[in-house]
Formats: C-alpha cells, structure tokens, sequence
C-alpha cells in the first residue's frame, strides 16, 4: 500500500515536471536562418538560440555563467582560452557533445556564406587536448571575447553538419538546447521540448510555436483574442488599449539600443557644412527631441546623451541630454556662416524600427523651421543597410545600434572605426580611445575610458543623439517566468504556461 | 412612351443622366478641391505641432472643430491633406490618362492602318503585358523605377497605354475598311489628315468611356502602391501615403486610415459614375 | 484542333516574353547587390557575394545563365534565406490557391444568385441593389476594405480571426476582401446572360409549360452560363493573383503575394525576379486554358 502511494506520489511529481501545453509566440519578421552565423536579425537569433547551447552563457544579471564549458581558464597575455567541457551532453540526434563539436562550430561558422562569420574567424586556432578540453587562440586580447561566445558560438554536432552541409543543417537545425527542431513553414516554426536536456526540469512547455506576423497592429489583435500568448516590438499607442486587459500583461523594458541621426564626413558628407562642430551642435539643439518622445512615443522612449546608455559600462549620469532650443541652433547656425541655413539629404529606414516614419517626417519638419531643407530617402532596411559606408543614402542618416553585452562597445566600434563596413564619421582621436576600451581587459580602466569617450562625443557631437526606445511586450496572463532581456533576447527555457 | 407627360419625360431624363451628372459634379468639385487646395485647406499639409498629434475628428471625445476630421501622428491636420492628396491623386489619374491615351491612341492609329510588322510587334508587347497581373507589373516596376509623382505618371502612363492600344488598333482596324475612309482616299486625303479627320473622330466616344475607367483604375493603384511605400515620397500627402501611416494606428486611432479611404472611393465612384454615363451614350449612337 | 495547337504556341510566345520582360525589368535598378548582409559583414564579403551570385559578370552572360537556369527549373536563390526560390514559392502557392479559389467562391456564391434574380426581375428593388452591390465593388479598394474588415469583424465584434491562415474561419476575410473587387463583373454577367437568355424561345415555352423561376433558372439558365463564365475564369483569377499582394500583406496570409511584397520591401531581387517570373508563367496558363475549354465549349470559337 506504501508503496503504491509513493509510486503515486513519485508519477505525480514527475508529470508537475515533464515539459507540458504550449507556448505561440509572434515574431515581427521571418528569421533570415536559424543557423546562428546566419541568424543576421534578433528575430532570428531569438528563435536559433532555444536550439543550441553555447560555451558560456550571459545571465539575466549580465555575468558570464557556464554552460556546456564548466570552467575555463585565461593565460595571462589575454590570448589563450582553455574550456573544461560538460560531459555526458548530446545533441538532439543522439551524437555526443565534445572537443570536436567546438572545433566544427568553429569550422562551420567560418563559412564565407556566413553573415557572421568574423566572430568565428577571430580565433585563429582551436587546440583540442583531450575530448573534454579546448583551447581557443586568439590573435589579440579581446575584451569581449566571452561575450561572443556566449552569443554566437551555438555548438552544432560534427557528424550531422558534415553530412547534411550548411544549407542543410539551416533548414533542420540541431543542437543541444532545450528544444529541438520539428518544422518550418512560411508562417511558423515548430520546436519542441527537448526530452533528455541535461538542465533538469526544464524545458516547462511541451512545444513552442513561433508565428510570423509584421503587422504590430496585427500582433497585439492576435494576443488580445489569446491567438498569441508573446508579442513584442509593439507601439505604445497600441499597448495603451490594452490597460485593463486582465487577459493580457504588458512588459516593457528600456531596450539597450541607441537612435541617432549620423552625419558623414566620408564620401557624401565630404564638403557638407555638417564637417563644422557648430552646425552638428545646432542640429543637435533643433530637433524637437522631447516631442518626439512625448508625442510619438507617448513618454515611452528616453532622451539621452550619447553613445553609452544608462546601465553601460561606464555611464556618465553627469551628461544632460541638449535641449530643444531652435533659437539657439538657429544662433550657432548664423555664427558657422550658415544663417540662410542649407539643403541636406536624410536617409531614413522604413520598416526596421517602432515608429520611425513618424520621427523621420518629424525630424524633417523642425530642421526646417531652421533653415535647413532636408529630402527624405526612405529605403527598405536591406537597401538600406547594403551599401559600405552607408553609400545607398546621403549625407545624414537615421539608425540605431543595439548591444547585447552591457557596454557600448559594439556600437562605438561599428560606427566609429574608420574603415569599418558601416563608418560615416572619422575621427582619428575617438578611433584611438575606441581602440583602448576594446583591448583594456580590466573594468575599471575601462570605466574610465568610456567617461572619457563621452565627454569628447558630447562636445563634439558625431550624431545627433536622438533616444532609447522602450520595448514593449504583450504577454498572455497565461505565461509564468518570462522575462526578456534588454536586447530583446527570448530565452524560454524556464518559461511555462497555465 | 404613350401617355406620359411631358414633365415626367424629363423627369425621366433628369434620372436618366442623373449619375453623370453626379459623377461629373463631383469631380469638378474634386478637381476644384485640389487646385484651390492653398485657399481651402485650413492648414498647409505638412503644418502641424507633435503637441496636437492624434486627435479624433470632431464629433467623437476629444475632438475640436479646429481639426474637423482630426490630426495624424505628426499633428497634422487630416483635413487639410485630404484636400491636397487629391492634387496627387488627381494629377495621377490625369496625366497618367492622357499619357496612355496619347501613347496608345498613337501606337493603335499607326498598328491598326499600316499593319505589317510594326502592327505584329506592338500587339505582341501589348498582349505581353495584359497577360501579367497588372498590379504585380506595377509594383515591381515602382520599385525599380523609385518614389517621386513623375516617375508613377510615366508607369501608369506607359502601361496603361496598353489597353487604349487595344481599343484604338481594333477600331482603326474595323473602320480602314469603310466605304467613307476608301472615298476620302481616292480623294488624295493623305494617311494622317485621313487618321486625324475620319478615323480618330469615330473613336472619341469609346475613347472618353475607357478614359474615365482607367483614371479610377488610376487612382487606385495609386493609392494601392502608396499604401506599399512605393508611390509618391512619404511627406508628400497622397492618400495612399495617407493611409500607410494610417494602418500603423488602425484599431487605436482609426480615422487615419478611415478618411483618405474614404476619399479614394469617392473619386472612383465620380470616374465610374461618369464612365458608366457615358458608356450608355455612346452604346445609344 | 488547329486552334489548340495556335493558341499553345501563342502562350508559349508569350511566356518567352514574359521571361526576357522580368529578367530586365528587375534590371532597370542601378545595382542589384541591395543585399541582406549585416552591418558587421565588410567589403570583402560584399564582393565574395557578388561574385557568388554572378552579378560581376556581363549582362548576356548572366541572362544566359538566368535562361538556362529557368529551362531546368532553376530559379536562383533568395538572398535572404539563401534558400532556392522556387522551393519558397512552391510553399506558398497553396495558401494564395487557397485565398484566390476562396475569393472566387464568394464571388460566385454572391454573384450568380444575385445576378440571376436580377436578370429574371429587371428594374426591381432587388436588381438596383444588385447593380449597386457591383458598383460599390469597382469603387472601394480592397486594400481599405480589408482593414474595415479587420476593424468590425475581427477586433470590434471577434466573430473572425484577424490574421493568419489557421483553418477556414480565418479564409473568411480575406477571401471577402479580395473577391469584392471582382463582384462586379461577375454580377453583371450573370445578369446580362439572364437577360438574354429570359427571351430567347425556348424559355418562353419552358414558362408555358408552368415551370416557376427556381427550376428555370436552374435548369435553363445556369447551364448557359457556364461559358461566359468559363471565359472571365482566367481573368478574375489573375486579377485575384494581383490583388493577393496587398490581401496577403494586410491578412499576414502565408501565400506568394505577402512574400512578393517582403521580398520588395527586402531588395531581394532574385526573389522578386523569381515571383514575378512564376506569377506571369501562372496568368498564361490559366488564360490559355480558361481560352481552351472556352473553345471547346464553344466550338464556333475555333473557326473564327
């Protein structure tokens, strides 16, 4: 009899923790891959990333935490990264993790048809020791090195890739993440749970469904008839209708992602009168930017004060936004000899952001109240963004740039590099700082760079900086523990539903 | 018809020609809208204030009477780019109309008298692109063509000179054959004072008829490849840019996207009510 | 069977056409390397691309190669998903299917009734509300309609799904605002054959023989209205091909003219190329055999 009711108990609490319903999810836009080199969007890399596991992984506090690697170990000339690997792992079609997985990610992520393929190429040799130990060889120190394991380097099974090649293996992706890959069709992807996943008790739901609908308006109609039980990437307008919704909860988060409006001093911008300091202050002073945050973004959006965002590595808090003041602009204008003001082209992208037809049309209007005519492009965002030193729009260009690593540092070096793909502004003595942040390893050093780095972006502003976004969610009451971070990353492993 | 009076004949008549009188109104109206917008319009269509953005139109909560039909996400007023998104719509429809018509009644003229090889290659083209869905056509050509008013007058202009090439060559076709245009011949007419005198005269009616229909087919597509991103450029107020950033807002602010629908189906309700007009007329010679 | 043979040979002229027309077309463009890398992909990469995709070569050589990739089925790659285009058409051919033969459904299911009733009762309050049911179809767009729709039936009232292709609830609204367009010509086709057909003779002796409306129309009337109708088939399904574009994107419906749209919005060129290219194959051959059976229906046809 005991035991019938232990065996009773036991079968119970095994069924509380087998994975259980589903979780639909609404993805703003089709994931270009789900082979994590390829996964070129957030929308993408959000779904990939459920699939795979990776060395070590970034938690919800931003410390790099173990995952397939249980330790590892760093040689003093900040080259040299030896892993300890997790035994005992296999990959969703029975092949075990090992030394070798990590070599073929590395092989594999290398590709030339890869859009990612510099963050694989950067390790210059891998070193297998023995099945459960590697070492990645670095060309030079890099500060953020772990950061990009944990967000690019999927480990992929060596057997499986070789057989199926990389087209392959992105139309059947396997891993050896919480869930593994049952379909895709044009407008879902099915994933499941993955039953001998090696956290315990997770994954919490049985299946998950990823829908792609573009539409906000569209999305946020699809939670409230409970089609959806996750959508981001919403208006605020369209949030505000659902306060009262007791269906529906709405999360939202400052996303760590930085609007700007850049200037060139290469090619097109060359002989512009955005090269003179106060004209890029004026534009800095005439755009209605606390409008913009008030009106388009219902207050939903924060004004900031340059490239590193509160909660960065190194934030300066002392930095005060500009403020709205035509008449000053309109001053430092006349005083740079421009007091009929000028005619200017703007880039602006389409369809990639919340609301930024609006901000672009927006921006347009008070420039002109200055004097400053501009003519809008508006481009697709893959137009947009295919031409190097943004060659397929003018001299000024709306965009934004995201970071998943806690600091600025991406962006800074995206933008600001000379020479890199998407550099519009040169500038040899933040180039040369730039450069410093990403080869100091120590954090408070860093710190102090980056408060130096601000200082100099502020007085001599290369963009206008224009405001963080706030993301916005709209999750099914259903959901328990869910929580995205703050560059939009999904990680649903731990999340279940009622 | 026996027995009926003499007031209730033209009552009849009255009834008779009532749409085209409608049609015909309300386009003079709307082509009255768009030239005098400057005058007419309260506020200049890109004048606004992000303060007064999204606001109803008058009679719902909220609203004002100094933004009768409300104001978009900018704090533009909807009225005002109503009336100047007519200048865009109807300038499209227009010149886009008289581009095709001029084009295709010219190539049709020259195909359907001279025949021969000309003849052979234009109706080749012509059926060519008939026989593609015409919107796909469009869209594609938009895209690679770019945003601005002249560039979409030139598409709908020269693909639409196709169906008026159609019309044109048929009727010279059948009308080349004609004991008159034989007798004017022998006269020493030359060919083009014989096209110009005999044969195009005869084609006004169905010519004015295929117009007014294809000027509505116009404005729709306009509007359709506006509301894509791919007509006129985005600050200019067209309907179609109108109610892509309308759609954004649809179940929030809904008026945005309401109006310049309205609008669109108004104008092609005037075209058709002409065209249907003048149909009959010209099926009663 | 002569006409068979010529009206083939006249499709397969103009599917060449198509063919030159859309590898051109999509040409027009200064340069086609409007691509979906990332930001951080540099200009070795780009170049690697271009070479990859053979846009460095001539422009012949590369019509050439398009040619001949065509003729074995080969429609390239799309540079986003890098996955081969036709394979990506072939995905969503069923759902547009599925919407325009939807879209058609309600056009006939509305259209032949009403069209019928009118022509049996001209002048009626019935046929003045069908004609302006027709009229109403030719003035609002339905890419307006579509959002109306949304708005009362989906989000104010819920009775519908508001996007997406999950069962045959949800093919409701589109299908509504795609084939609304279409409703005219139908409607009036159906009541003008009515029309015609209410006074030729032998209907007349079919009344005398006391049949009521109903079995008249069904007996009589709908048989001849199979050819008119097989005649417009072609055309109001390429016209619904069309119109998908703007259904599909406004409906988030997974079919062919939603991903023509992406694929714009994406400078995807190859894909755009690819989808035209299928669209126009596809119009042909439906004209060609609406053309066909219509001739064999019809036999008078094939000897004018």
């Amino acid at each position: 009899m005991r035991l019938v009711l232990l065996l009773t108990l036991l079968w119970a609490w095994a069924l509380a923790q087998s994975p259980s319903g589903q979780l639909t999810v609404a993805l703003a836009n089709d994931p270009k891959s789900l082979f994590m080199p390829r996964a070129a969007d957030r929308t993408a890399s959000n779904v990939a990333v459920q699939i795979y596991n990776t060395l070590v992984a970034v938690n919800d506090q931003g410390q790099i935490v173990p995952e397939l690697a249980t330790r590892w170990s760093i040689s003093p000339d900040g080259k040299e990264y030896t892993f300890t690997l997790r035994s005992g792992v296999r990959f969703h079609n029975g092949e075990e993790f090992n030394a070798q997985s990590v070599v073929a990610t590395w092989e594999s992520g290398q590709d030339k048809s890869n859009d990612y393929a510099g963050n694989y190429s950067l390790v210059k040799e891998v070193r297998v020791q023995n099945p459960t130990t590697v070492t990645l060889v670095l060309d030079k120190p890099n500060a953020l090195f772990l950061n990009i394991l944990a967000n690019f380097w999927a480990l992929v099974p060596p057997a499986y890739i070789k057989q199926v090649g990389l087209d392959g293996f992105a139309a059947r992706p396997v891993g050896t993440g919480p869930f593994r890959f049952v379909s895709r069709s044009a407008d879902r992807i099915v994933l499941e749970a993955n039953p001998s996943y090696w956290e315990r008790g997770l994954p919490k739901v049985q299946r998950v469904v990823f829908r792609v609908i573009p539409d906000a308006t569209t999305r946020v109609a699809a939670v409230r008839t409970g089609e959806i039980d996750i959508a981001n990437r919403l208006t605020p307008d369209l949030v505000a209708q659902l306060q009262g919704n007791n269906r529906v909860r709405v999360v939202s988060y400052p996303n760590d992602r930085v609007y700007y409006l850049a200037f060139k001093n290469v090619e097109a911008g060359k002989g512009t009168p955005l090269e003179n300091r106060q004209v890029r202050q004026a534009l800095n002073l005439a755009i209605n930017r606390p409008g913009i945050v008030k009106a388009i973004f219902n207050n939903q959006a924060r004004l900031v004060a340059g490239f590193v965002l509160p909660g960065n590595l190194g934030y300066d808090e002392g930095l005060k936004p500009y403020p709205y003041d035509p008449e000053q602009a309109k001053k430092l204008l006349a005083a740079a000899g421009f007091e009929k003001g000028f005619s200017i082209s703007m880039g602006c992208p389409t369809d990639a952001y919340v609301n930024i037809n609006e901000v672009c049309l927006s921006i347009q209007r008070d420039l002109a109240k200055v004097g400053v005519d501009v003519s809008l492009e508006f481009k697709t965002s893959t137009a947009y963004w295919s031409k190097p030193r943004y060659g397929a729009v003018g001299a000024m260009y709306v965009d934004s740039w995201s970071s998943t690593v806690g600091e600025a540092l991406p962006r800074l070096q995206g933008a600001l590099t000379p020479g890199a793909y998407y550099n519009t502004w040169e500038d040899e003595e933040l180039a040369k700082l730039i450069e410093q942040i990403g080869a100091t390893t120590d954090r408070a050093a860093r710190a102090a760079l980056y408060r130096q780095l601000q200082k100099r972006m502020y007085d001599d502003p290369p963009f206008v900086y224009l405001y963080q976004p706030v993301i916005f969610e709209a999750v099914s009451a259903r959901v328990q523990d869910y929580r995205p971070r703050s560059a939009e990353e999904y990680f649903l492993k731990s999340v279940s539903v009622r | 018809m026996p027995g009926s009076t003499p007031a209730s004949s033209t009552a009849r008549k009255l009834w008779r020609h009532l749409g085209g009188l409608v049609g015909a109104g309300l386009l003079l109206g709307l082509a009255l809208l768009a030239l005098l917008a400057p005058w007419l319009a309260p506020y200049g269509p890109t004048e606004g204030d992000l303060l007064r953005a999204k606001q109803p139109p008058f009679w719902l909560e909220g609203g004002s009477l100094a933004h009768p039909l409300g104001t978009d996400p900018l704090g533009q007023d909807i009225l005002s780019r109503l009336i100047y998104g007519a200048r865009v719509s109807l300038a499209v429809g227009f010149f886009g109309v008289l581009l095709a018509a001029g084009l295709g009644s010219f190539l049709g003229l020259l195909a359907g008298y001279y025949g021969g090889r000309l003849d052979a290659f234009l109706t080749a083209a012509s059926n060519l692109v008939l026989s593609l869905p015409y919107l796909v056509l469009v869209i594609v050509l938009a895209t690679v063509m770019g945003r601005s008013l002249f560039n979409v007058v030139l598409l709908f202009g020269v693909t639409g000179s196709t169906v008026f090439y159609r019309l044109v060559r048929g009727e010279t076709l059948r009308i080349r054959e004609m004991p008159y245009l034989e007798a004017a011949r022998s006269l020493g007419g030359s060919d083009g004072h014989i096209l110009w005198r005999h044969v195009l005269p005869n084609l006004a009616g169905p010519l004015l008829t295929l117009a007014s229909f294809e000027m509505s087919a116009m404005v729709f597509y306009e509007a359709g490849l506006g509301f894509l991103g791919l007509s006129v450029p985005p600050e200019v107020p067209s309907w179609g840019n109108m109610l892509a950033l309308g759609r954004q807002f649809l179940t929030v602010y809904p008026w945005m996207a309401v109006f310049p629908g309205l609008a669109i189906a108004l104008t092609a309700l005037a075209m058709n009510l002409l065209g249907e007009w003048l149909r009959r007329q010209v099926a009663r010679h | 069977m002569r006409y068979f043979v010529t009206r083939s040979l006249q499709s397969l002229l103009l599917l060449a056409g198509a063919l030159v027309l859309v590898f051109f077309l999509v040409r027009l463009t200064g340069d086609p390397v409007a691509l979906m890398l990332p930001k951080e992909a540099d200009a070795a990469q780009r170049e690697a691309f271009r070479q990859a995709m053979g846009l460095d070569q001539p422009l012949l050589v590369q019509f050439g190669r398009y040619f001949l990739g065509v003729l074995q089925g080969d429609l390239g790659r799309s540079l986003r998903s890098q996955q081969a285009n036709l394979e990506l058409i072939l995905e969503r051919l069923p759902a547009t299917l599925e919407l325009a033969l939807g879209a058609f459904a309600f056009i006939l299911l509305l259209a032949l009734p009403l069209g019928l009733m009118a022509g049996m009762y001209p002048g009626s309050l019935l046929d003045r509300l069908a004609l302006g049911l027709a009229f109403a179809g030719q003035v609002v767009p339905n890419f307006w309609l579509g959002m109306l729709l949304i708005l009362w039936f989906a989000v104010g009232l819920g009775w519908l799904p508001s996007f997406g292709r999950d069962g045959p609830a949800s093919l409701v609204l589109p299908a509504v605002a795609l084939g609304f367009g279409g409703l005219g010509q139908m409607l009036r086709l159906t009541r003008t054959a009515t029309l015609e057909a209410r006074s030729a003779d032998y209907l007349r002796t079919a009344r005398a023989k006391g049949l009521g409306p109903l079995s008249l129309a069904l007996r009589h009337l709908l048989p001849n209205l199979a050819i008119p109708l097989v005649s417009v088939a072609g055309l109001q399904l390429t016209y619904l091909l069309g119109g998908s574009v703007y259904i599909e994107t406004i409906f988030a419906w997974p079919g062919l003219g939603g991903l023509l749209n992406t694929a714009i919005q994406d400078a995807d060129f190859p894909l755009v190329q690819a989808i035209t290219l299928f669209i126009a194959c596809f119009a042909i051959g439906l004209q060609l055999i609406s053309d066909l059976l219509y001739a064999w229906l019809d036999p008078r046809i094939q000897h004018r």
